[in-house]
């Protein structure tokens, strides 16, 4: 379970090199709203990978937590994006019975290994299904990365916007000339 | 005091990072890597 670690860790090693000890220090001003929330919903998921019942149960829970964590902490940068992300992931989930469509085209790439359409991988939100198959398929783990790594994991187009959230969200905290003063929003 | 600061802003930090990284968990980013155990788990059992 390492790929979210080394994913945040590579955004904050660039953001260290960037802004140095006062972009840590300015991210410990950080001030997230009811981040139990995201916890709750994380646990959910979990749940979710593990035990594979309650798919579209989690699933609503986890959209209902985090839908109220964004709007919470609506004010701060990249928020916005991340939000974005997790509709489109959720959106294709939904679609799917809760599962996160994975193509054999895509899973060919990762694995030398054929796996039958329709079968859900262990351990894992995601379950294969063509394009055919598949409700909103492009916006399922498609893209794989180029070289060593491109068996690794497979992403989706909302992986990005995520990703690309919290980095703005990182990047902008890090690198303020000066702390803004964010008013308390639900507190 | 310049001891609490410190650990003030590690602790400070340590949850940012956390509740950062499971919202990406729980935002739907892929959890496991390495497919092809998965798979070949699964084609096992």
């Amino acid at each position: 379970m390492l790929v979210l670690p080394i994913t945040l860790g590579v955004i904050l090693f660039i953001c260290t090199c960037c802004f140095g000890r006062a972009g840590w220090r300015r991210l410990a001003s950080l001030e997230l709203h009811r981040g139990r929330l995201v916890v709750l919903a994380g646990l959910a998921q979990l749940v979710h990978v593990f035990t594979g019942q309650s798919r579209f149960f989690l699933l609503i829970l986890t959209i209902i937590s985090l839908g109220i964590f964004g709007w919470l902490n609506r004010q701060l940068p990249g928020i916005w994006l991340v939000a974005l992300g997790i509709a489109l992931n959720f959106a294709v989930m939904g679609a799917n019975q809760g599962a996160m469509p994975i193509s054999p085209t895509t899973l060919a790439h990762m694995s030398a290994d054929q796996v039958e359409v329709g079968s859900a991988l262990p351990l894992s939100k995601n379950t294969v299904l063509d394009d055919k198959t598949a409700a909103l398929p492009w916006l399922g783990d498609r893209l794989v990365m180029p070289g060593p790594f491109g068996s690794a994991v497979a992403w989706s187009i909302g992986d990005l916007a995520l990703i690309g959230g919290v980095s703005r969200l990182l990047w902008v905290t890090m690198g303020r000339t000066r702390l803004n003063h964010h008013p308390k929003v639900g507190a | 005091m310049k001891n609490h600061t410190v650990r003030h802003v590690i602790a400070r930090c340590l949850m940012a990072i956390g509740i950062l990284l499971l919202l990406l968990l729980a935002g739907g980013a892929p959890h496991f890597e390495t497919f092809d155990a998965i798979i070949k788990s699964s084609l096992g059992a």
